[in-house]
Parts: structure tokens; C-alpha cells; sequence
């Protein structure tokens, strides 16, 4: 064994071992790539949200009323928001990201797309308190005069008043519109003593707490409208003047109602409206376990045949190349984890596929290595005519199959589908990897056997026999 | 040796027939596009009460989506009373934790179905912490399981449940034009006034802006594909003479394997989302691969003996590329098939249209392309055309 292949053998053992390591480790931390592993498999990889289930949101913001130079910000801010209210939810590991200009990407792993969560996501939740203009409460007590009042959201609905911004005077001296800003983040939802309704308790910044007091000052035993995004709420009665600075939301329907009114006052409104999400996905979680426990069996009943068919079929080579093709499936799991990359559906049939067209490179190999063999070159002579002149169909056909996938990556994240950049990378990367093996692994494996008793004994390359058949009336 | 070159115009009958039926059928029903593609909502219904598929039909036209379709699948199931919070992110959780622990025994799906409370949640005045209610579950299983089975497993786990009832639920597979969150709670709380309660899974729902743009950049890659490999096929192939040839008979031969795929698609009403359209980029990509591995030893074989006669050296060409090529395939068709049997149903049309692409694509290149190129040569695709009669009347 020369000197040269040593030093290959012991860089193929050390590349093994640290993906080994990197594969079978959990968390750790790599340098100069930060911490790796923090995945919920037992590998510890990165699952997509085909895979761990959850629901998969994209709203567009509605960017008409905002200037250009402003728009960006106001996308960034209404993905703040969205993230502080899906964190008063408690989803885990939430994914927010910006897509082009106006989109928005929300993945909320293990919530289900009929959940409160998701249906407050995307509002705009802009609260305001409104008064009644003199004419529209002139109507209302004429109406009560005559014993007909049928309550003011009734007559809020039938247009038949009108609400106007409550204001007051502010601190710097100006006319301001009490609205949902002037809340602390603290409401919560109680039951009411009186009606055991669910009601929202807040509380007022210092401003808004002598806004607050001004106006209900102004409105004693007037009502006080409260409006999300311009649909009425309810509009109490104000008794006193209220200067504590806190109050109180009735009339807000179920509890599940209440608590989402509490996750959006809390979190603020949204600086731009995103209107309903214009996709929608919800993703059985148990689908994605079932689907990854399958594939596992599909990839290794698939590997084994693979590996059956070449050890077979090319006898010795094929044992190596067998040898080669695990390497590679540790080198591609590592990567993977390095990347790291998200580990989707049609990532892993990517994967498994790429077994398959990994063994390509080493088939072309063999079959050269087979023909000069025949020719009556020697082991040596023929494993180093083999590849040099395999490399280039290696090579050509393999950058048809990268432009295919760079062209599939560029289409996934234009579309925005993590489904089809996963397949893409995941390829991409089984691709360059195989190469790698084939040429060099399997290379490398080879040599070992040159000079050796072994070498002379063709049949383990499964020539001799080869000859025998009809097949080989090759051409000289 | 097998003669691959003299009996060419067979192999072109054969193909350009299932290329017609495939085309015949794209003309006449087109593709059946997934709701990625055509925009729309998708998503299954289940009923805790029976409910007729005419009735819901008559609901749904009331509800403004008279041209939904409705298909009805009775889905066995079990009833599970359970004591669950009200709070959605607890309930959530709870269920969500009850699906996994079943998972780990029972080693298939479970859908829950979640009927919501029977209206007694206890919820003390005062305290909106933690209210519990009386809940009724239905566990859809995807393979058959034993009841005795799951109520053992329930009290190894620790779960205090009420009671268990194997029933037959009627569940719908929804497809509308698209029902936005809003729209969608209205519907359900109008279904549950109409039918009683209900649960909706799997909702997937697209706009027809986000449709239109996904048919458009669909577009834009299969196209960009197909020109960035003519690109480098030429490149690969410029040393030669006639480099334009070999790249448009490699591209005849992706575009018949392309035409087979979208055929069989057509034809057996499969379903075409962007899952379909990797496999068929995929395949492109691979029906290439295999034809510049022959090309490729066209090109060395020419270039040994320049005076020997083009179709021979194409002959001898793919017989001695034989070997590789079949091998090739039946690797890739191993873990395909593999996929194919044990990969589950979620991928199975995508594995599907790989399995089929790599088995044309194997063909293509050695029926197709390579055969081509001769005819090019000796100029019978010149001759062809003069053959039509439009062209010989004009000439």
C-alpha cells in the first residue's frame, strides 16, 4: 500500500468519524456555525412542519396607506406583534418570517388551524373609544322616551347613530383620540359578580388615564362606545367620573372571545392591516410521524436491495462500493445536521432517492473498470483509466441534475414553499456528496487491493464470468 | 447486439402513440389541478350526529358555495368522553398529547375530531384560570384498531375517562372556491345550528392571487429549466460537429418524457400540485443525465474512428452503455418502488410520477435520443417534413 493512499484512507476515517459524531450527537455546539441539534427527532434534526404538524399562515399587508419608505418598518413591527401575541398563546418555537415585500409567513408547529390562536393572528385589533354625536343621542333618548330603545347595538348596526372619536386634550396640549395605544400591557380576563360574563380589565398609561378621566367627565350618564377594528363592542353607561385610570370591557361574548380580545390588547395593534391569511394549511401532527416512520422503512428496504443488486451483481467493487454508499448516507446525514437543513416529506424521498442515484457514479465506474479489465490491463492500470475516463459522463450528467435542482430552489423560494427548497437542497447536496464517494471513496477502497494476491483473481470483479455470456462480444 | 438504430422508426410509432393518447387526454379533460394551482379550500368534515350528503349540499348552496363538492366518507371511530380545559392552548396541548401517546402504540394516524364542551364547563365566578369541561372526542384511527385495546392503553396512561363507543361517523371531504378564517367560522357555527357539532380537519386553503402566481412561477422554472440544460447540453457538446443536434434530440427526448408523465397524469385524473412538478423537474433533470452518459460515449466513440459509419457507432455506443444504463435505473427504481409500497399515501402520487419518469426516461434515452440523432444525421427528419403534405403544397 503506498503512501499516498494511506493518507487517503485516513482522511476518509477521520471525515467519517466526525459526521458519525455529528449525527448521533444531540445538542452540541460547532464553531464558527453556532449551536446545532436542537431538532425534537431522535436524531436531533431540523423538522419541517409536514413533518412535526401544525398550521402554516401567510398573510399580505395591506401596504396602500403607508408611504414606500415606511413600508418595510411596518411589516417588521407587524411581525413584532404577531410573534408577542402568538407567544401569550404559548406555541413553541414559532417560525415568523418576511417573504418579498408585503408577505408575511407565520408556522406555528402543533396547533391546529381551527384554534383561537390562529384566528386572531392576523387582526388588526385596533381599539378606539367613540362618543355619540348630539344628534344621534338626541335619537337615542327620544327613543327611550317612548319606551322603544332597542339597545345601541342594534341601533349601531341599523346606522341609525353615529359614533364619533372619543377625545380629549393631551399633555402636550393637543386634541388627542383615546384609542388601544393608551393601554398598559396588562389586561385580564374575570368573570363579572353580576352576570358571571366573561369582561376585560384594563388599565391606562398615565396619559390615557387623565384622557380617560376628561372624557368621562364629559359623559356622565352618556354611553361610552368601545370599537375593535370599527365593529362595535359595547358601550357602557358612564355612572362617574373615572380618574383610577382602569375600566372595564363587557359584552364580549364567550370566553374564548375574552381571552383573545386580552392576547391582542396586550400584544397592540398592528401598525398595517394583513386582512385573512391568503394561505391556510393545517397539518395533522401524527400524519408526520407516521409519514417519517414509513419512509424510514421505505429507505431501508430500498437500501438493502441497492446494496444486494451491486454486491451481487459487481462482486468485489460492489462490496466496496456498498461501503461507500454508508459512508455517504452518514457524510448527507451530517450535512444536514450542519446546515442545517429542514427535514421535509419530500426532502427525505430527495434523500432516498438520491441512495438510489448515488450508486450512479460508482455504476459508470465499474462498468469502465469491467471493459479495461477485458482489454488486459492490470488492476492498477484499470482503476486509474476507469475513472479518469468515467469522470466526465460523471460529471456532465450530474450538473444536469444540479441545474434542475438550482432552478427547483429558486422556484421554492419564490413560491415560498419550504416543500420544494427542501427537496432541492436535499438533492443538491446527495449529489455532490455521491460524487464525492464514488470518486474518491471508492477510489481509494480500490487500491487496497492493487499488488495484491486478490488483484490477479478477475472473477471478483465479476469479469471472467461476464465473458463467458453472449453480452460480451464487445467490440475492440 | 442489440440493434437499436435500424428498427428507430418503431420505437418512434410507439412513443409518438402514447404521446398522443396522453395528449388527446391533456386536450380533452386537462389536468386535474390541485387547489394550489386552481385556488380554493379543502378540508374534511366530521359530524358527531348522521348527517345526509344532500342535505349538507343543500346547506353549503344556502351558504353561498353552491359548485363545493362534497364527498362523503364514513369514517370509523371512536367516541371518548374526556374531561378537558377550556383554555384553547391547554386543550390543545392536551389533545395533542393524547394523539402522541396513542401514536406510540398504536403505530398509525389518529385524527382527533373535537366536539367541543357539552355546554356544563365548570367555571367558578371570578376565576378564568383553569375551567375544565365534559368533552366529547372522536379518535379516528388510520388502521383498525381493538376497543378493548385502546381502553387498556387509556388507563395505562393514566387518562380518567368517562366512557367509549365504537360508532361509524360521517366525515366529508370539502373542495370550495376559497373560504377565508372569517367565512369559515360562520359556515361552522351555521352547520353546527343545522347538524349539530362538528369538527373541520385539514383545512388547506389558497387564494386565487396566491394560485395565480404559483401557475405563473411553475411556468417560469419548467421553462428555465428546460433552457438551462439546452444550454448546457450545446456547452457540453460544442467540440463536436453538430452540436445543436445532439442538444435538440436530448431535449426531444425530455420533452417525451415529460409529455408520458403529464399523460399518465391526465389520463388517470391524478392530482398536480408542486410536489408534481419537482417530479416532473426531477425527471427532466434525470432523463438528461442518462442521455449524456450515451451521447457521451458517442462522442469518444466518434472520435476514435472518425470514417466509421454513424449509426454503428451509436449502436455500439448504447450497447456498451447498456449495462450502466439498466443498472442505473434499477437502483433508482429499487428505493422508488420501495417508496412506492412502504412510503405511505401522502407522497405516493409524487413517488408515482418519479417511478414512471425514470423508467421513460431510461427508454428515451436509448429508444429515442440516440436513434434520433441518426435520423438527424442521415437527414430523414428533413425528409419527414417535406413528407407533410402542408409543406410540400406551400414548397
Amino acid at each position: 500500500m503506498n503512501r499516498g493512499n494511506v493518507i487517503r484512507l485516513a482522511i476518509i476515517a477521520v471525515l467519517f468519524g466526525l459526521a458519525l459524531s455529528a449525527v448521533l450527537a444531540r445538542d452540541y455546539h460547532v464553531p464558527g456555525l453556532g449551536d446545532r441539534g436542537q431538532g425534537n427527532n431522535t436524531l436531533g434534526m431540523r423538522l419541517g412542519l409536514d413533518l412535526s404538524g401544525g398550521t402554516h399562515l401567510v398573510y399580505k399587508a395591506d401596504l396602500s396607506q403607508i408611504g414606500n419608505e415606511t413600508a418595510a418598518d411596518a411589516v417588521e413591527g407587524a411581525m413584532d406583534i404577531i410573534e408577542l401575541r402568538v407567544n401569550e398563546y404559548g406555541v413553541s418555537d414559532p417560525v415568523i418570517q418576511k417573504q418579498g415585500e408585503d408577505r408575511i409567513s407565520v408556522q406555528l408547529p402543533g396547533i391546529r388551524e381551527s384554534g383561537e390562536a390562529v384566528r386572531v393572528i392576523g387582526k388588526t385589533a385596533q381599539l378606539d373609544f367613540r362618543e355619540l354625536t348630539p344628534e344621534s343621542w338626541q335619537r337615542v333618548q327620544d327613543l327611550s322616551a317612548q319606551g322603544l330603545f332597542p339597545g345601541y347595538e342594534f341601533l349601531t348596526e341599523q346606522g341609525e347613530i353615529e359614533w364619533i372619536p372619543a377625545t380629549a386634550i393631551g399633555s402636550k396640549g393637543e386634541e388627542v383620540h383615546l384609542t388601544g395605544e393608551h393601554l398598559r400591557r396588562n389586561t385580564r380576563v374575570e368573570f363579572s359578580r353580576m352576570t358571571n360574563q366573561p369582561e376585560v380589565h384594563f388599565e391606562l398609561t398615565s396619559e390615557g388615564a387623565d384622557l380617560f378621566a376628561q372624557i368621562t367627565r364629559r359623559l356622565i350618564n352618556k354611553p361610552l362606545g368601545i370599537f375593535l377594528d370599527d365593529a362595535y363592542v359595547s358601550s357602557p353607561i358612564v355612572r362617574s367620573e373615572i380618574t383610577g385610570g382602569s375600566g372595564v370591557i363587557e359584552n364580549i361574548g364567550s370566553l374564548d372571545d375574552a381571552r383573545a380580545l386580552k392576547v391582542l390588547l396586550n400584544a397592540g395593534a398592528l401598525p398595517v392591516p394583513l386582512g385573512e391569511p391568503i394561505i391556510r394549511e393545517d397539518i395533522d401532527p401524527t400524519l408526520g410521524a407516521d409519514s417519517i416512520r414509513k419512509s424510514l422503512i421505505a429507505g431501508v428496504v430500498g437500501l438493502v436491495l441497492v446494496l444486494a443488486f451491486m454486491m451481487l451483481y459487481y462482486r468485489l467493487p460492489g462490496v466496496l462500493a456498498s461501503g461507500a454508499l454508508l459512508i455517504y448516507g452518514v457524510l448527507v446525514l451530517a450535512a444536514f445536521k450542519l446546515i442545517p437543513v429542514t427535514l421535509t416529506l419530500a426532502g427525505i424521498a430527495a434523500f432516498i432517492l438520491s441512495v438510489g442515484m448515488a450508486v450512479d457514479a460508482n455504476v459508470l465506474i465499474f462498468e469502465r473498470l469491467k471493459e479495461e479489465l477485458r482489454a488486459g490491463r492490470t488492476l492498477g492500470g484499470a482503476i486509474e483509466a476507469g475513472f479518469n475516463r468515467a469522470w466526465v459522463a460523471i460529471r456532465d450528467s450530474n450538473i444536469s441534475t444540479l441545474i434542475t435542482c438550482l432552478i427547483l430552489w429558486l422556484m421554492g423560494r419564490a413560491l415560498a414553499e419550504p416543500r420544494v427548497m427542501g427537496f432541492a437542497l436535499t438533492l443538491a447536496i446527495g449529489i455532490a456528496l455521491s460524487m464525492f464517494t464514488a470518486i474518491f471513496v471508492t477510489r481509494t477502497f480500490l487500491r487496497l487491493f492493487v499488488g495484491t494476491r486478490l488483484a490477479g483473481r478477475l472473477s471478483l470483479f465479476g469479469v471472467a464470468r461476464v465473458e463467458e455470456t453472449s453480452l460480451s462480444k464487445e467490440q475492440q | 447486439m442489440f440493434d437499436f438504430v435500424s428498427r428507430r422508426k418503431w420505437f418512434f410509432l410507439a412513443s409518438g402513440l402514447v404521446i398522443l393518447i396522453g395528449i388527446i387526454s391533456l386536450i380533452a379533460s386537462g389536468l386535474n389541478l390541485g387547489i394550489e394551482f386552481s385556488s380554493g379550500t379543502t378540508m374534511t368534515l366530521v359530524f358527531k350526529d348522521e348527517v345526509g350528503e344532500g342535505a349538507l349540499r343543500d346547506e353549503f348552496t344556502s351558504l353561498d358555495h353552491p359548485n363545493a363538492s362534497i364527498q362523503h366518507s364514513a369514517k370509523d371511530a371512536f367516541l371518548l368522553d374526556l374531561e378537558l380545559p377550556m383554555d384553547p392552548k391547554e386543550r390543545g396541548k392536551e389533545k395533542d398529547q393524547l394523539a402522541e401517546d396513542l401514536q406510540a402504540r398504536f403505530d398509525t394516524t389518529i385524527r382527533i375530531a373535537d366536539f367541543g364542551a357539552d355546554g356544563n364547563a365548570t367555571s367558578p365566578a371570578g376565576d378564568a384560570t383553569s375551567p375544565v369541561g365534559n368533552t366529547t372526542l372522536a379518535l379516528i384511527f388510520g388502521e383498525t384498531v381493538d376497543q378493548s385495546d385502546l381502553s387498556d392503553r387509556l388507563d395505562d396512561l393514566g387518562y380518567s375517562w368517562g366512557n367509549i363507543e365504537s360508532t361509524t361517523l360521517d366525515s366529508f371531504l370539502i373542495r370550495s372556491e376559497t373560504i377565508y378564517t372569517d367565512e369559515q367560522v360562520e359556515i361552522e357555527q351555521a352547520l353546527e345550528e343545522e347538524f349539530g357539532l362538528l369538527d373541520s380537519l385539514d383545512v388547506y386553503s389558497i387564494s386565487p392571487e396566491v394560485a395565480t402566481e404559483r401557475v405563473q412561477y411553475t411556468t417560469y422554472a419548467v421553462i428555465a429549466a428546460a433552457a438551462g440544460i439546452l444550454l448546457y447540453i450545446i456547452w457540453a457538446f460544442r467540440k463536436l460537429v453538430h452540436p445543436i443536434s445532439y442538444g435538440a434530440c436530448a431535449i426531444v427526448a425530455l420533452v417525451h418524457d415529460a409529455l408520458i408523465v403529464l399523460g399518465i397524469f391526465s389520463l388517470f385524473k391524478l392530482e398536480v400540485n408542486s410536489m408534481f412538478i419537482i417530479a416532473l423537474l426531477t425527471v427532466i433533470g434525470y432523463s438528461v443525465n442518462n442521455t449524456i452518459v450515451v451521447f457521451d460515449r458517442i462522442r469518444e466513440n466518434r472520435r476514435r474512428d472518425i470514417n466509421a459509419d454513424f449509426a454503428s457507432v451509436v449502436n455500439v455506443s448504447l450497447t456498451e452503455t447498456l449495462a450502466r444504463s439498466l443498472n442505473t435505473s434499477l437502483t433508482t427504481s429499487f428505493v422508488l418502488v420501495a417508496l412506492l409500497l412502504f412510503g405511505g399515501a401522502t407522497i405516493s402520487a409524487f413517488v408515482l410520477a418519479l417511478t414512471i419518469g425514470v423508467i421513460v426516461g431510461t427508454y428515451s434515452s436509448l429508444f429515442i435520443a440516440s436513434p434520433l440523432l441518426v435520423s438527424w444525421e442521415r437527414g430523414e427528419l428533413r425528409r419527414l417534413f417535406d413528407w407533410i403534405p402542408l409543406r410540400r403544397g406551400q414548397g
